[in-house]
């Protein structure tokens, strides 16, 4: 039986419930590396950071700072669990989705099977209609501490005004040297960096 | 996401990218302190970021490559990444920059006048502070010894291998020595084995990794800080 794939993340255990950061190694079919999938989850708000973009539920819905676009419809492996237009083909025990089917991704359409372990979704592939995906696999899932605003909506992202670094447009950007050299660290903030890590001027002495 | 293949050298760096002042042979990067004096005078006569003339040089590059990859506007990241690399920088901390660029391309390169580019693409592609550090800390001994000219993503196929190997053993030499674990650099470069696009750039990577795990400081341990580069790296 088909059902709409509408969820709730704490009750269902894809992500944990209490602030943890999970993280998934990305391969296309070609065996290729591409840059980790990053989840922070705290109870039903989610944020991924996936193929360069940064998404936010807040327990009903998905934000975004604008449409997916095809080259980003990766991405799609992990927002199918909490969109209503996935049709979900299969179930675990526990209720949880392994199988979605017709999910949109950009242009196209995807199958998505996931696999899940006591830690919550351990592993997702992803196949488009046009036979390329993606494979992800749980590389780590740690506890988080991340202040509320990692949740914040992401910002619609309009162009910079004049004169401000982002144009990219050729020409040479001298108000971006400009900013990057009156950016300032003081002694202090340096301290207190090297302190809380454990390295620099506070790294561990090793006998000679 | 950018998925078309990237020439591998592009990463890590400019290496690769290289700078038409990179000469094959020429002296090895590395820490004054420990450099054979005629590796040292060759870093005296490099201009460094106290050298008007070489600011000056490294400014007008780094304003046409963020005319081409704008630098990016979030303040929180610029500052992190600065303090990784001023970390590592030790003495010479005050004097070097470390914009990162809005490029998905990964790359890694260094002006004249200390100036230490960093990609967000290349970011994307590490998990810890410790990566980090390595790729600033060579990139910084680049600025010291052979600053780049050039822009990353030209040239290439044309990158000097003895020259990257020996970046990467003074890069491993510094962030060891503020702490930092460098043997996470080979993931980093295990990544990149995965990406590259040609036969050669592989087998390049390859030759970089069995030299970077002979080094002393690939057994040292240290930190990782992993999970403040996942909160801070803000990716």
């Amino acid at each position: 039986m088909l059902l709409p794939a509408v969820v709730l993340l704490s009750t269902l255990g894809i992500f944990p419930p209490s602030p943890t950061i999970t993280v998934f190694r990305t391969r296309d079919f070609a065996a290729h590396s591409l840059p980790d999938v990053t989840v922070r989850s705290a109870g039903e708000r989610l944020r991924i950071d996936a193929f360069d973009r940064v998404y936010v539920f807040d327990g009903k819905t998905w934000f975004s700072d604008r449409p997916l676009a095809d080259e980003e419809s990766g991405a799609v492996a992990f927002l199918a669990l909490f969109e209503p237009d996935a049709v979900v083909e299969r179930t675990d025990t526990a209720g949880r989705p392994t199988v979605l089917v017709d999910v949109p991704a950009g242009t196209k359409k995807a199958r998505v099977e996931y696999r899940f372990d006591g830690s919550g979704l351990a592993a997702a592939n992803l196949v488009f209609s046009d036979g390329s995906g993606f494979q992800f696999r749980r590389e780590s899932s740690e506890p988080g501490a991340f202040p509320p605003t990692e949740f914040d909506r992401p910002r619609v992202v309009a162009p910079p005004p004049e004169g401000l670094a982002g144009r990219g447009d050729g020409k040479p950007d001298a108000a971006a040297v400009e900013r990057l050299f009156a950016f300032t660290i003081t002694d202090a903030e340096q301290l207190a960096f090297e302190k809380a890590g454990g390295v620099g001027r506070f790294r561990p002495r090793t006998r000679r | 996401m950018n998925r078309r293949r990237i020439p591998l050298l592009l990463a890590l760096g400019a290496a690769s990218l290289r700078c038409g002042s990179a000469k094959p042979g020429g002296p090895s990067p590395t820490d004054a302190s420990a450099a054979p004096s005629s590796t040292r005078a060759s870093a005296a006569r490099t201009p460094g970021a106290s050298d008007p003339a070489a600011l000056a040089e490294g400014k007008e590059l780094a304003a046409r490559l963020f005319g081409r990859d704008p630098l990016v506007t979030d303040n929180r990241l610029l500052r992190y990444v600065a303090l990784v690399g001023r970390t590592c920088a030790g003495e010479r901390a005050g004097v070097r920059r470390f914009p990162v660029t809005q490029s998905t391309v990964p790359y890694a390169t260094a002006f004249p006048g200390g100036i230490v580019v960093i990609s967000r693409g290349l970011l994307l592609l590490m998990r810890s502070e410790a990566e980090l550090a390595v790729v600033l800390s060579r990139e910084t001994c680049r600025a010291e010894t052979d600053p780049a000219r050039e822009f990353p993503g030209l040239a290439a196929e044309t990158a000097d291998l003895g020259r990257e190997t020996a970046l990467d053993a003074c890069g491993a030499r510094r962030a060891s020595q503020a702490g930092y674990d460098a043997a996470a650099f080979l993931r980093l470069l295990d990544m990149l084995q995965d990406r590259a696009a040609s036969v050669r750039e592989k087998s390049d990577l390859q030759s970089r990794a069995a030299a970077f795990r002979a080094l002393p400081e690939a057994a040292a341990g240290g930190k990782l800080l992993a999970e403040r580069f996942r909160s801070s790296a803000i990716l």
